[in-house]
């Protein structure tokens, strides 16, 4: 089963690298690096929310936190892309640590509201601090990542679409073999511990609070990173990117795809970004089928797609692992 | 100095609005187990409901509150049986999902309807002033107060002494063992879920002539109800009065002398700051078992 | 030689004490019993010891540090473990998962052990076998791949148990091992305890049958209301007219 898993994952990657030369469409590849910036947001969240079992509300203001941070600092202070962005994932970790370390300590409940309060917080510093962020006219003319040089006669520059792909394409990679490290580890032990019996897991010589703040912190990091790379891409942001609405966005990638599975938040981040695009003709209802989907999905399959395949029987369900207690019954 | 009674009670006004919305929010999560999100959303119906009944039924001001307080309880009563009920044992976190799903489907559902048109409930007291120890306050404004303070008095009333809100105190602090003794646990959560909409609905009318009615009306006063049951603890009555009107009044004093712009995260700046000095709440409730 | 000193111990909720002023010691290797009425405050001293609640008076000293206040992690590290009166371990991992995580505190790697494989071989084969050994130890191998939430319900008990151990504790505490067990499952929770105690593992235990704590208790602690009313042999305790007051009292009161 393993040689089959290591066969099918290098396919996939194969596939993934040869995309752009096959499809030729530059929407479709336009959808590819936000579903790409999307993966990497679902699976940085889906460590706090989906394996450790704590809900935030608050990945909206890693997300813009990090894309600030790093278009500032290309525009403001001419740095390198290629140092604004481990900037941002600093910037996104000492936010992490700010609203981490007070609100963690919270139930469940109550630290999810607290991280509604804090992405609201971040939002309005966004819009009111019109010196620094543009305010609600947002930040323009943000540069593109700067050519690499390898050598003396191969440059990799960054200005196309398909050259953006390859680029968020590693990061997501990077961003996957990281977080799939972190969570085959004994502080992922930990974490579904927590989850799954916060006073259990106390009992036996866990800490709580340590292992939280470390869950919510990497979710911060690499949440950033995708900031950073949607700045440089969209070349233009401002803060109606990054409200609570986003986070809510996220959160439903990571539930609709199967929380606390590897390979949910990706469906789920693919699935949510090509949908509303295939629904466009529906653009007013929109919001009310979110709505609708949001509610049928955890009241009939909170398990999401991963939940599904494994339900249906395929040969596929093997490979997804377990799933989170609470995720794999029905209903009620 | 006048200006500053003004501000205060314009504060006391709008933090009253908080609390009934804030009761409501914290006997539903008290009771039921339930973070009702779109508890926002009902508040909002309210105030529809009863800027519908004025405006196109010529319904005057307190007949319409009233109707409005009884039909979206009747909703409330509604929304218990069809949607809470069948999901009584559903871990909270999915809850918590479910009633963010109904507050974006309502919001949005609304602007469908209604589309996003900011309406004003048209009532005679808008432009009326009282005069009080000097000062002119809109009589509106002070029905919020006279009509929320009613309001909150007839719960703690009710709550301590009358049959079914003994048996609400009794499911509040242990679900079996009100069972057991016989309580009907399913009359108490619909009566409960009940109420809470009524109040909210009666917020959202009070506030309506003052404030604009618009679908997106109620996310920014759910997310403070939050903030209020956060600091004054779940399921805490005292707490969320208290915490509304204090609230609403620091809204006030610093969006008047601080910035405008602070008038909508002051509350929730504060929030984060009581919650790095004082982590268990200013009533010690919320910290982690 | 003491393992674990209570002196003075005291926990107040609000106005009322539900543990006021208890002593008692429990020596190095022995099986102490700790039994009373429901809400004795039998279960609030557990919570004591093991950091879940702060006591309000009093001092607990364990393995010769004074351990009063520490915070759970710091308390199992230690060596000091306990297991709940309702069952709680990781019911939705398997039996195997849930040993290894109860190794975590002992597997002291650095960097929070963020890059520690799970599956990678050498040090995590050891972990692999000592999980063996303690499911053999506690009659579960069977169970090995199991869900924790698919196996009968003794079994679940005696998994908490091995969680436990897998701690590396000197000392155990366990809350109610026996309730709703059949008496074939009582004896074979008996004889786990006699052999944990063989391992060097000091054990208090809380009980309500009476069989059990007679039988393997080489002393017991009494309590009423939060009070000790008595300590000694389980001879001494069975004539011990306090003990038979406070039994009785709670009977008619029942």
């Amino acid at each position: 089963m393993r040689s089959i898993k290591g066969i099918s994952v290098f396919i996939i990657i194969v596939a993934l690298f040869a995309l752009p030369i096959v499809v030729k469409d530059s929407y479709f590849l336009y959808l590819a690096i936000l579903a790409g910036i999307f993966v990497i947001l679902a699976q940085s969240l889906n460590v706090i929310v989906g394996y450790t079992g704590q809900m935030s509300f608050c990945h909206s203001a890693f997300f813009g936190v990090g894309a600030y941070t790093s278009a500032l600092l290309t525009m403001n202070l001419k740095f390198s892309f290629w140092i604004a962005l481990p900037c941002a994932m600093i910037a996104g970790l000492i936010l992490g640590l700010l609203i981490g370390y007070p609100s963690l300590r919270l139930r469940g409940p109550y630290f999810a509201i607290v991280t509604v309060g804090c992405a609201e917080v971040v939002r309005s510093i966004l819009y009111n601090w019109v010196d620094l962020t543009g305010g609600p006219m947002g930040l323009p003319n943000i540069p593109p990542p700067d050519p690499i040089a390898l050598g003396n006669f191969i440059t990799l520059s960054f200005d196309s679409r398909q050259s953006y792909y390859y680029l968020v394409l590693v990061f997501a990679l990077f961003t996957q073999l990281i977080i799939v490290k972190v969570v085959n580890s004994k502080a992922g032990r930990a974490f579904v511990a927590i989850r799954e019996d916060e006073g259990f897991a106390r009992s036996i010589g866990i800490d709580i609070m340590g292992y939280k703040i470390l869950a919510f912190s990497i979710s911060a990091i690499f949440a950033a990173m995708a900031g950073s790379l949607y700045a440089h891409y969209i070349l233009f942001i401002s803060p109606v990117s990054f409200t609570i609405m986003e986070s809510i966005n996220v959160i439903l990638m990571v539930i609709v795809g199967g929380m606390g599975t590897i390979v949910g938040p990706i469906f789920g981040a693919i699935l949510l970004t090509a949908l509303p695009e295939m629904l466009r003709v529906l653009s007013d209802y929109r919001m009310v089928l979110y709505g609708l989907v949001l509610m049928m999905v955890m009241i009939f399959l909170p398990g999401g797609l991963v939940a599904a395949l494994k339900l249906s029987g395929s040969f596929l369900s093997g490979a997804f692992g377990r799933l989170p207690k609470g995720v794999s019954s029905v209903g009620s | 100095m006048e200006t500053f009674f003004i501000h205060l009670a314009n504060g006391l006004a709008i933090g009253s609005s908080y609390v009934l919305i804030a009761l409501g929010f914290t006997l539903i999560f008290g009771i039921l187990d339930i973070i009702q999100l779109a508890h926002g959303e009902i508040y909002m119906l309210g105030a529809y409901c009863t800027y519908f009944l004025i405006s196109l039924a010529g319904v005057s001001f307190f007949p319409a509150l009233a109707i409005s307080a009884i039909v979206i309880a009747g909703v409330g009563l509604l929304l218990e049986r069809v949607l809470f009920r069948p999901l009584k044992n559903v871990p909270l976190l999915n809850v918590l999902l479910i009633t963010i799903g109904l507050s974006i489907f309502l919001q949005n559902g609304a602007t469908l309807l209604w589309t996003p048109e900011q309406r004003t409930i048209p009532t005679p007291y808008m432009t009326q002033t009282l005069r009080f120890l000097g000062l002119a306050i809109t009589v509106q404004r002070l029905l919020v107060v006279v009509v929320s303070v009613i309001l909150m008095i007839a719960v703690i009333f009710f709550i301590r002494h009358s049959r079914i809100g003994k048996a609400m105190r009794a499911v509040a602090q242990d679900k079996e063992g009100a069972a057991v003794a016989g309580i009907n646990i399913n009359l108490v959560r619909g009566f409960t879920l009940a109420v809470g909409c009524g109040l909210a609905a009666v917020a959202g009318s009070l506030v309506g002539p003052i404030y604009l009615v618009e679908p997106t009306m109620g996310a920014t006063p759910v997310f403070k109800a939050f903030v209020i049951v956060i600091l004054g603890g779940m399921g805490s009555v005292g707490g969320s009065i208290i915490g509304g009107l204090f609230l609403g009044v620091i809204e006030n004093l610093s969006a008047a002398y601080i910035s405008m712009a602070l008038k909508d995260t002051i509350s929730f700046v504060l929030m984060v700051v009581i919650l790095w000095v004082r982590p268990a709440g200013i009533f010690g409730k919320i910290l982690e078992e | 030689m003491s393992v674990l000193k209570v002196s003075n111990l005291s926990k107040h909720f609000g106005g009322l004490a539900a543990v006021g002023g208890v002593d008692f010691t429990v020596n190095t290797g022995e099986i102490v019993g700790l039994i009373g009425p429901n809400g004795a405050g039998k279960t609030t001293v557990f919570n004591l010891l093991t950091g879940v609640y702060v006591p309000t008076h009093g001092k607990i000293s364990f393995d010769g540090m004074d351990i009063t206040g520490w915070k759970s992690q710091k308390v199992v590290k230690q060596g000091l473990v306990r297991t709940f009166q309702q069952t709680r371990v990781l019911f939705s991992l398997p039996v195997m998962e849930n040993l290894l995580t109860g190794f975590h505190c002992r597997t002291g790697s650095g960097n929070w052990g963020l890059f520690w494989k799970r599956d990678s071989k050498g040090t995590e084969e050891s972990w692999h076998d000592k999980a063996l050994k303690i499911l053999a130890f506690v009659g579960l191998l069977d169970f090995k791949d199991e869900l924790a939430q698919n196996i009968p319900q003794d079994a679940q008990r005696r998994l908490a148990i091995a969680v436990a151990l897998a701690t590396q504790p000197k000392m155990l505490l366990l809350d109610e091992p026996t309730v709703g067990m059949n008496p074939s499952e009582t004896q074979e929770m008996i004889h786990l305890i006699g052999a944990i105690q063989e391992k060097g593992i000091t054990v208090l235990l809380i009980e309500h049958d009476m069989r059990v704590v007679m039988g393997i208790c080489e002393r017991i602690v009494v309590l009423n209301y939060g009070l000790k009313i008595a300590e000694g042999s389980p001879e001494e305790i069975r004539r011990n007219p306090e003990v038979i007051a406070a039994y009785l009292g709670s009977e008619e009161s029942a």
